[in-house]
């Protein structure tokens, strides 16, 4: 059995489930609220008077309903967000009247930069066909489980791939590749010591080279998942699979080994767990390497010298410490990330940090930017990370409450340190099909931030519906993909078709780009084959 | 089914968007989706009317009510979510046991004890459970589960991966209990 044995169950069992009519007391109670009857839950105006004052008294019932809904309401409207899955956000409380309204005034309107493609792309090509039995990451939920991450470093195509066999059995490998279409892979070998938990045993979410000494990170659950049984201790949110942090180092990029001294940092690669990361989560920099962490509270960022030894990012005075960070570009102007600030004056609120060289870190709130109302109702859309396009930091900006935005927020900066906010939109850059928006797209594969923007391979809307369950406005068609190039990340333009297939890995190299490309064939019996190929197409 | 005559309460000068025409049809797929998360239909109906209080006190601020749905289905799983773990936190005693109505019948827990894969679901997390019901049950694509949620598409899929994972393993271990 497989995991796509069980969501054809899961399908099925959905399907036949019984769907009962709506109890009539629902809709009797929904009468009541708008008849104003009785309502536990009155319509509280909040524009001009304290919430507390504007909710009315009642009996013992209708107090402790009132107080509930107070609480309801205060945490609905009060600025919980959610970042990286982990625990709120809390925008720190403002004294101001208008709470729940959208502010004035509006920040002027500001159209962003719309760079042209840096070149143009040749047709796509076959160049390896992978045929030994393992897999790069299988197809699921009607999409491909992105089980390559590649980039471009040290002079050859560079990454981290998930391999599996037809019984399942997993391997973590780095590959490495000159030109595309002759690959190692070597094993990233299995922690020593201590029995794999419930969880991936190990997950790799990051890899760098500096100085010719090649350095991975990830995790792996030693570990059972917390007791969530009745009684039991609540568990770690920060870490509710019991992830320990792991380490490995190479020569070569070969040969590799775990460093056990590394399994002690209170540090967690990757987004929440995620696995393979869309963004760089372990970067090279001039003393050594970079990384993001997503572990509760604790620091979001550190550096280490040799990759197994790692200190927390110095922050410059007055700085806050960012925790739950999120890379953005690693460009030559510095580098930046987004994150939580989670001591000090400004503690759980969304905040970036910016470096001239990794070291040494600077936080800020870009939503300061903006007049005391506005910014009371702006945080920083997470876990996003920042950009820098036409020689300015840009990071996305939402209102706490999403029915209060009727506009998009960005806050753009020059020196990652000083920001403006302004309205703007996104350029209609992508066709879409009826009925669907460019919210409605979303790259399967796309390159690593740089200077140059991004490239990307979409699968079609609606990536991640099954495909065994076609309804109404859910297509998906690989063979109607394209490859497409953003400057932003965000929106993103057609330069021509893909290769056929599900894409799982994209990576411009300084010849052309490279794909990973995944293809399923449904034997007689219902068995499945997938195949992954290596793409390249040309720059003109 | 009972009509009601419902008030009608615009939410900004000039349109005739309702609280009982926006929320309202939203309702029937808010009630299946409850009971699939609870598992239990008296739970689902508490729970649903629960959301309605809340968005109601909250209705006079939503300023787009074209996403209103996605507004009120973040308000009821978030209302399931506070259930299930309050459930976990207190001590459960079985009355139906007590008071001999072990036949007692409940459309969602019923459909869900028939299938290996439906009984599986109890093993899942809190978390874990809320997306494969909304994934399955309420066929929403990952990017609208997370922003359902309110949590990033990865965190999401994430989270189908892991419940996968489980009911997969739960699943062998029950077929190889039965050999």
């Amino acid at each position: 059995m497989n995991t796509n044995d069980v969501e054809r169950r899961l399908e099925a069992l959905a399907a036949s489930s019984a769907s009962p009519e709506l109890p009539p007391a629902i809709l009797d109670r929904m009468a009541q609220l708008e008849a104003g009857a009785e309502s536990a839950l009155a319509p509280v105006n909040l524009d001009a008077t304290p919430v507390m004052h504007r909710v009315r008294a009642g009996g013992p019932r209708s107090r402790g309903l009132t107080l509930l809904g107070v609480a309801a309401v205060l945490a609905i409207f009060g600025g919980l967000i959610y970042a990286g899955g982990s625990r709120p956000i809390r925008k720190a409380p403002v004294a101001t009247p208008s709470l729940l309204s959208l502010p004035g005034p509006t920040p002027a309107f500001q159209a962003l930069p719309q760079p042209t493609p840096p070149f143009s792309l040749g047709s796509w090509r076959k160049v390896q066909t992978f045929n030994d039995g393992w897999n790069f990451g299988s197809i699921w939920g009607g999409g491909p489980n992105p089980g390559v991450w590649l980039s471009y470093q040290n002079g050859e195509i560079v990454g981290i791939a998930e391999r599996y066999d037809s019984a399942e059995h997993q391997q973590n490998c780095i590959l490495q590749s000159k030109d595309g279409t002759t690959w190692t892979c070597s094993l990233v070998p299995t922690p020593s010591g201590e029995p794999c938990g419930t969880g991936p045993c190990p997950v790799v979410t990051g890899l760098a080279v500096h100085d010719g000494r090649w350095v991975a990170v990830g995790y792996s659950s030693f570990r059972s998942p917390q007791d969530e049984s009745p009684g039991a201790p609540s568990p770690d949110p920060a870490n509710p699979n019991g992830d320990v942090f792991l380490a490995w180092t190479s020569p070569d990029g070969r040969a590799w080994t775990e460093q056990p001294g590394a399994r002690t940092v209170q540090a967690l690669s990757g987004a929440m767990g995620i696995g393979l990361p869309s963004l760089p989560t372990l970067v090279s920099i001039k003393s050594g390497f970079l990384m993001s962490s997503c572990y509760g509270d604790r620091p979001g960022l550190w550096t280490s010298s040799d990759g197994v030894s790692w200190q927390p990012a110095a922050m410059t005075p007055g700085s806050q410490t960012i925790s739950c960070a999120t890379l953005g570009s690693a460009t030559t102007a510095g580098y930046m990330a987004s994150g939580r600030c989670s001591s000090g004056s400004m503690a759980y609120q969304a905040c970036v940090a910016f470096s001239t060289d990794g070291t040494t870190w600077t936080t800020s709130d870009p939503t300061a930017a903006a007049s005391p109302d506005l910014a009371a109702q702006l945080v920083i859309a997470l876990p996003g990370g920042p950009v820098y396009v036409a020689g300015r930091w840009f990071v996305p900006l939402e209102t706490i409450q999403p029915w209060a935005s009727g506009l998009e927020y960005q806050a753009s900066s020059a020196d990652g340190l000083h920001w403006t906010v302004f309205t703007t939109n996104w350029p209609d850059a992508l066709s879409t099909e009826p009925g669907l928006n460019e919210g409605d797209y979303h790259p399967a594969a796309f390159t690593q931030l740089a200077d140059g923007g991004f490239w990307g391979i979409n699968d079609g809307p609606r990536l991640y519906v099954n495909a065994a369950l076609p309804s109404p406005g859910y297509t998906l068609v690989p063979e109607a993909a394209s490859t497409y190039w953003s400057a932003t990340g965000y929106n993103w333009q057609r330069i021509g078709a893909s290769p056929p297939g599900w894409a799982i890995a994209v990576v411009e190299t300084p010849t052309g780009l490279v794909a990973f490309m995944t293809a399923r064939t449904t034997h007689d019996d219902g068995s499945v084959t997938d195949t992954t190929s290596v793409w390249v197409a040309a720059k003109k | 089914m009972v009509e009601v005559q419902l008030a009608a309460t615009s939410v900004a000068e000039g349109t005739e968007t309702t609280f009982s025409a926006v929320i309202g049809r939203e309702l029937p797929g808010s009630y299946r989706l409850a009971g699939y998360i609870l598992g239990d239909a008296v739970e689902a109906q508490d729970a649903v009317q629960e959301a309605l209080e809340r968005a109601w006190a909250a209705w006079p601020k939503l300023r787009n009510p074209d996403a209103a749905n996605v507004w009120f289905g973040r308000i009821l799983v978030n209302v399931c979510r506070t259930r299930l773990a309050v459930r976990k936190r207190t001590t459960v005693r079985d009355l139906h046991e007590d008071l001999d109505l072990a036949d007692h019948s409940d459309p969602f827990r019923d459909s869900l004890l028939r299938d290996s894969v439906g009984r599986a679901l109890a093993e899942l997390t809190d978390d874990q459970r809320i997306v494969i019901v909304l994934r399955f049950w309420g066929r929403l694509s990952m990017p609208e589960i997370g922003e359902r949620l309110g949590i990033p598409e990865g965190t999401a899929k994430s989270r189908q991966h892991y419940a996968l994972e489980t009911l997969r393993r739960v699943l062998e271990r029950d077929e190889e209990d039965q050999r």
